[in-house]
């Protein structure tokens, strides 16, 4: 894990060679914003509008926050915030589509996740006492947010507990919404074993289902 | 056949010969997911696989909470944006333009840097071969020291030594560099008084006089003549005979100081124009300068600048022999070593 982000280097931005029918699951991720005009909303991000930023935010925040979940557990808004100041600070430089900023930004994700992990590795854990949090409310419908938050948590859980590889080739292609030869720049890794370890990963995660409803049963 | 147990695991598995020629059983979990169906859920594809659902609600839209961060990021974005507007890089030939500019800045700078070193460098040359390791000009080093006594000026004392100090304002700081040794403090003080002194206008010449011979003392050979009275009364003698006869200027004694190399003349050989230009014989310098004492100090006072007093001094100086201007006195000087005229 930690060679394959040596080995990434810095923020690159990703080749996109997404396949036409690959779009489908980041369609249904985001379906208040078609792909033409998260097109329109890039470019005009990258020439200084506020409002594409805003577009574009709003519909890669989720996906990397969960992609960052799977990487670093609690951290993963700290690493989400990283991201969006190094995208915010180098979007004048980026040059692309839609499907190659997806991939730029989650390899400055999976970067800021890698330092957080180094980091975290080097000092003990201070863990937030339950007054703090007790002070601070989530915004709106806290009952529907949960139920929703529930669902989509668990998910992330049960992608989070397959071995780092194939977990990230998951939610990289399935959430992210990358293609197999993005994932596999964003993880240094040949497009061939990005398609093994999604396969593998969701082998795993059918027979943990099965085994959970066969436990239910 | 191999002996052993039969894998029904790893690559080996595939090959025929690994199961004995019978077709591979597929495993529980290909059961559970074949690869064409992983390959359409991870684009996206809905399906009756279970799997499906869990991707699906990991898939789904970000909630407030995920997207509470908006508000910095977009406040970051809008920091960032003023600093990261892309500058227009300039073109090649903007480039080429430019560098052939500073190039040519560059050569002017580095000519005219290189032709100030030089001038700088031969004017100094200039100067230094001019002036000497003294500071004193060339030519008054070698009036002073290679040929001393050479050329001495009317009203100039020759000293006890031999070494006639030359006339004119400049006699001071020549002899203050030459081999004639440092000028005292005294002679320094009745030079300022003698040039301080406003001269009437009938004692004109004899105040040249003094002047002169204030020069003719300023070598150390004369400190005899701190004793000396105070230049500015002179007596009302006539102007021929009035300051050299209030002391004794050099350590020789008047009378009997002999006739000194190079000085040449004899007091008799003064100008004509001085008037007396007989000294008698009991002035002081008068058979040693040869060159009429006072008398023909005051001759050249009277005809010539004190400028040109010095330039004569350093023309005498400068050559072997000098014949004196007309009407003045015409001793030949032969330098130092030049015998006595008779």
């Amino acid at each position: 894990m930690h060679a394959v982000a040596a080995g990434l280097g810095a923020d690159v931005a990703v080749p996109h060679a997404r396949a036409p029918h690959a779009s489908t699951a980041v369609a249904a991720a985001a379906p208040t914003r078609s792909r033409g005009e998260l097109d329109v909303a890039l470019a005009a991000a990258c020439a200084g509008d506020e409002d594409g930023f805003v577009a574009l935010y709003r519909d890669l925040q989720p996906r990397l926050l969960r992609y960052a979940t799977a990487l670093v557990g609690n951290d993963a808004e700290d690493v989400t915030a990283e991201t969006w100041l190094q995208i915010a600070r180098d979007l004048p430089r980026f040059s692309g589509d839609v499907d190659g900023f997806r991939g730029w930004a989650s390899s400055i994700c999976r970067n800021r996740a890698m330092d957080v992990a180094r980091s975290r590795s080097r000092r003990p854990a201070t863990p937030t006492d339950i007054d703090v949090l007790a002070e601070q409310p989530a915004p709106g419908d806290a009952a529907g947010s949960a139920l929703e938050a529930m669902s989509t948590r668990e998910a992330i859980a049960l992608i989070s507990e397959l071995p780092q590889d194939q977990a990230e080739a998951v939610l990289l292609r399935a959430v992210v919404g990358l293609d197999a030869p993005s994932v596999a720049t964003v993880l240094g890794k040949r497009p061939g074993a990005v398609r093994v370890a999604a396969h593998r990963g969701l082998r795993r995660l059918a027979r943990m289902l099965d085994d959970g409803e066969v436990g239910r049963a | 056949m191999p002996d052993g147990p039969v894998s029904f695991t790893g690559r080996h598995a595939l090959r025929p010969h690994a199961t004995g020629g019978r077709l591979r059983r597929p495993s529980p979990a290909t059961s559970l997911m074949p690869g064409d169906v992983a390959d359409l859920l991870l684009d996206g594809e809905p399906g009756p696989h279970p799997v499906t659902a869990l991707l699906t609600a990991a898939c789904r839209p970000g909630t407030a909470h995920e997207l509470r961060g908006e508000a910095a990021a977009r406040q970051a974005f809008v920091d960032a944006m003023p600093l990261a507007v892309p500058v227009a890089l300039p073109t090649a030939r903007e480039r080429h333009s430019r560098h052939r500019r500073m190039r040519a800045v560059r050569t002017v700078v580095t000519a005219k840097v290189v032709g100030i070193a030089a001038l700088t460098l031969t004017a100094g040359g200039v100067a230094v071969a001019a002036t000497g390791p003294s500071g004193a000009p060339a030519e008054e080093r070698i009036s002073d020291g290679a040929v001393p006594g050479a050329d001495v000026t009317p009203g100039a004392e020759l000293p006890a030594t031999g070494r006639a100090p030359a006339a004119g304002p400049g006699t001071q700081a020549r002899s203050r560099t030459g081999g004639c040794g440092p000028v005292t403090g005294a002679a320094i003080a009745d030079l300022a008084r003698v040039c301080g002194d406003p001269g009437d206008d009938g004692q004109g010449d004899r105040s040249d006089d003094r002047r002169a011979g204030l020069m003719a003392f300023g070598s150390p050979d004369t400190d005899a003549r701190r004793g000396a009275p105070d230049l500015r009364d002179p007596p009302p003698a006539p102007p021929a005979t009035a300051p050299p006869t209030t002391g004794p200027p050099t350590t020789a004694p008047p009378t009997t100081a002999p006739p000194q190399a190079g000085s040449g003349a004899p007091a008799a050989d003064a100008p004509a124009s001085a008037g007396p230009a007989t000294p008698p014989p009991t002035r002081a310098g008068a058979p040693g300068a040869g060159t009429g004492g006072q008398g023909s100090g005051r001759d050249q006072g009277r005809d010539e600048s004190r400028g040109q007093g010095r330039d004569q001094a350093r023309d005498g100086s400068g050559t072997t022999s000098r014949t004196t201007p007309p009407g003045k006195t015409g001793t030949p000087v032969t330098g130092r070593g030049a015998p006595p005229s008779p």
